[in-house]
């Protein structure tokens, strides 16, 4: 939604309560969203590209390249992948194949950056160039024993280890992690769904925190549960991070913070209730973009939930080389990515 | 007309300064049931620096003139909650409601006929259990049904005279849950044959918020009796507005209460 159409929406919501506030504050405060040392300015003109020629459906996750470039992915054929500078000024778009689009993970191989995008539709990984040439396809992973057809399998999220091994999370199917050597061979699989603190529900996103770097491991999202899930590079479970209340999508890691998007909320489900979660080393929240900021009861912080509507369902956060995020979102009328700056 | 150039004024000036409000959320209200016996508490929860909570206990929209909320509320009768956030730079929040309900007759046992088997809710005395009024239909307070009739029948402690029967129903038109078309409630009567009572005919013509509605279906006459039975008639098509329209709509219950 552009910001025109947003005042006209809240207008119309707020009614008689709009023209009083407008009236005293003919030029407001600029609003600074989060907490602590991570706190922001919003953008939600930041995409300059024209929705006729360009259009979006749900766009579900971005990445930054080594050309400083920030690549969005949209389950819109027209374009799957839209090629933006930062200023939010379009450079480029490809992919008409990818219905399903839903994952996008950036790894960078010898030099070159690949770019790995997980397709529900298709019940497929595909790994391709930075321009879209397809170099591997990773299908339904019967290798594992759990899967008797493609459509049990929904991938959604990927992440690449720096021996180039391929973990693929199946948040939207049976909830097991595959991992896989670079060349795409099955090495083994853990996660799936189950009783003990191992398992998932909802294992909608995977990255690798290598913030130790004695002591690399996986974080894998259990968004069904509110909480990551820490386990070994060989798929051992380490730990949980819950996160009561929120929905968390991909974990993202940068510097010395991870960030996430959180779809909704718990409280208020299918409300629209999303935010953006941001965790420092320690795994602790530190700021919340649009939410509360949680207290802490025995290392358990309390329940999180949306202050402010800034976001309706976010989906991604990218972070790029000067700290700014860019927000990706889910069903949330086509809107394209909004940019926040840090203050 | 001075009205709108008003407003058309108000939008350039918002528009050429280029800030941006946004809207609080609404806040949360906790509560461990909306059904109560002798008393009950409710907190409401809104941690955002600046914002403030005002609520009303009249059923009228809050505004800052308002209750400004500080600690729990003690609730002893029925009572509507309505709640808002507030805060300077900020467009206020949408409203919260409650509906707290307080006990009615002495009720022995509800039968109900079956319910879909993802709702069912397992518990024999679900809509008598004084547990229930949150909206998450997914949770096991709520009885779920997306056939054509369902059928209740209350069998009280003792004959009582009664003016009144009270259904507990879900709101969620988002997720195809709806009021249902009608609710037509029957007694037994001196000689064991049951007879109207009441009827209550509902007209879903336009969107509604997400909410439990407490639906008091009131008597012509008061009368005597220890059973009661409830026809409840889900819509059979989803209206034209919704973007599930033509389907089968869904209702849920979760509690009733006989006055």
């Amino acid at each position: 939604m552009n910001r025109r159409k947003f005042i006209k929406n809240s207008s119309l919501a707020a009614g008689a309560f709009y023209l009083p506030s407008a009236l005293q504050s003919i030029n407001p405060e600029e609003v600074i969203l989060g907490h602590n040392n991570k706190r922001y300015r919003i953008d939600t003109n930041w995409s300059k590209i024209n929705a006729a020629q360009y259009p979006v459906k749900d766009c579900h996750e971005m990445v930054q390249d080594k050309l400083g470039r920030i690549l969005l992915l949209t389950n819109e054929t027209k374009n799957n992948v839209i090629i933006y500078d930062k200023s939010g000024k379009l450079i480029s778009t490809w992919g008409n194949e990818y219905p399903g689009a839903h994952g996008l993970t950036l790894f960078n191989e010898n030099g070159e950056d690949f770019l790995f995008i997980c397709d529900n539709n298709r019940h497929q990984v595909i790994k391709t160039t930075i321009s879209g040439r397809v170099l591997l396809t990773l299908d339904y992973p019967k290798e594992t024993g759990q899967y008797t057809k493609p459509e049990e399998y929904i991938p959604t999220e990927t992440i690449i280890a720096p021996n180039g091994d391929i973990y693929v999370a199946d948040g939207y199917g049976k909830d097991f992690i595959m991992q896989y050597d670079s060349k795409g061979n099955y090495i083994r699989h853990f996660g799936g769904r189950g009783d003990a603190d191992k398992f998932l529900l909802n294992a909608h996103g995977i990255c690798i925190d290598d913030r130790d770097k004695e002591k690399s491991c996986l974080i894998v999202t259990s968004r069904m549960q509110n909480a990551f899930k820490r386990y070994t590079m060989e798929g051992i479970y380490i730990d949980t991070i819950p996160l009561p209340g929120a929905w968390v999508c991909r974990p993202v890691i940068k510097g010395d913070y991870l960030y996430t998007a959180v779809l909704q909320t718990n409280a208020r489900q299918s409300e629209k209730s999303g935010f953006v979660l941001i965790l420092d080393k320690n795994y602790k929240v530190i700021s919340n973009i649009g939410g509360n900021l949680p207290a802490y009861d025995n290392n358990i912080p309390g329940e999180m939930y949306q202050t402010i509507k800034v976001f309706q369902y976010p989906h991604d956060v990218c972070i790029d080389d000067e700290e700014n995020l860019y927000v990706a979102q889910w069903n949330s009328g086509q809107v394209y990515p909004y940019k926040l700056m840090p203050v | 007309m001075r009205k709108s150039l008003l407003f058309i004024f108000l939008f350039f000036v918002q528009y050429s300064f280029g800030q941006q409000q946004f809207q609080l959320a609404a806040p949360l209200l906790k509560y461990n049931s909306a059904f109560f016996s002798g008393s009950t508490s409710l907190q409401m929860i809104f941690d955002q620096p600046g914002a403030e909570i005002y609520y009303t206990v009249n059923g009228k929209e809050p505004t800052r003139n308002d209750l400004l909320y500080k600690e729990p509320l003690i609730v002893t009768a029925r009572t509507v909650v309505k709640a808002k956030t507030f805060g300077k730079d900020f467009l206020s929040s949408e409203t919260s409601v409650v509906e707290f309900i307080n006990a009615g007759k002495m009720i022995r046992q509800i039968s109900f006929s079956k319910p879909n088997e993802k709702y069912t809710g397992n518990k024999t005395d679900i809509l008598n259990d004084n547990i229930g009024g949150n909206t998450n239909f997914n949770n096991s307070e709520w009885l779920g049904y997306n056939n054509d009739t369902v059928e209740i029948n209350i069998d009280l402690a003792k004959k009582e005279t009664i003016h009144s029967v009270l259904i507990s129903i879900l709101q969620d038109e988002n997720s195809w849950i709806f009021l249902p078309g009608q609710i037509l409630v029957y007694y037994l009567d001196k000689q064991k044959t049951f007879l109207p009572a009441g009827k209550e005919i509902f007209f879903s013509e336009s969107k509604s918020p997400k909410q439990c509605f407490a639906k008091e279906i009131i008597f012509s006459s008061k009368i005597k009796t220890d059973k009661l039975k409830l026809i409840m008639l889900p819509l059979k098509k989803i209206p034209d507005w919704h973007p599930g329209k033509g389907n089968h709509a869904w209702l849920f219950i979760d509690e009733i209460k006989v006055y």
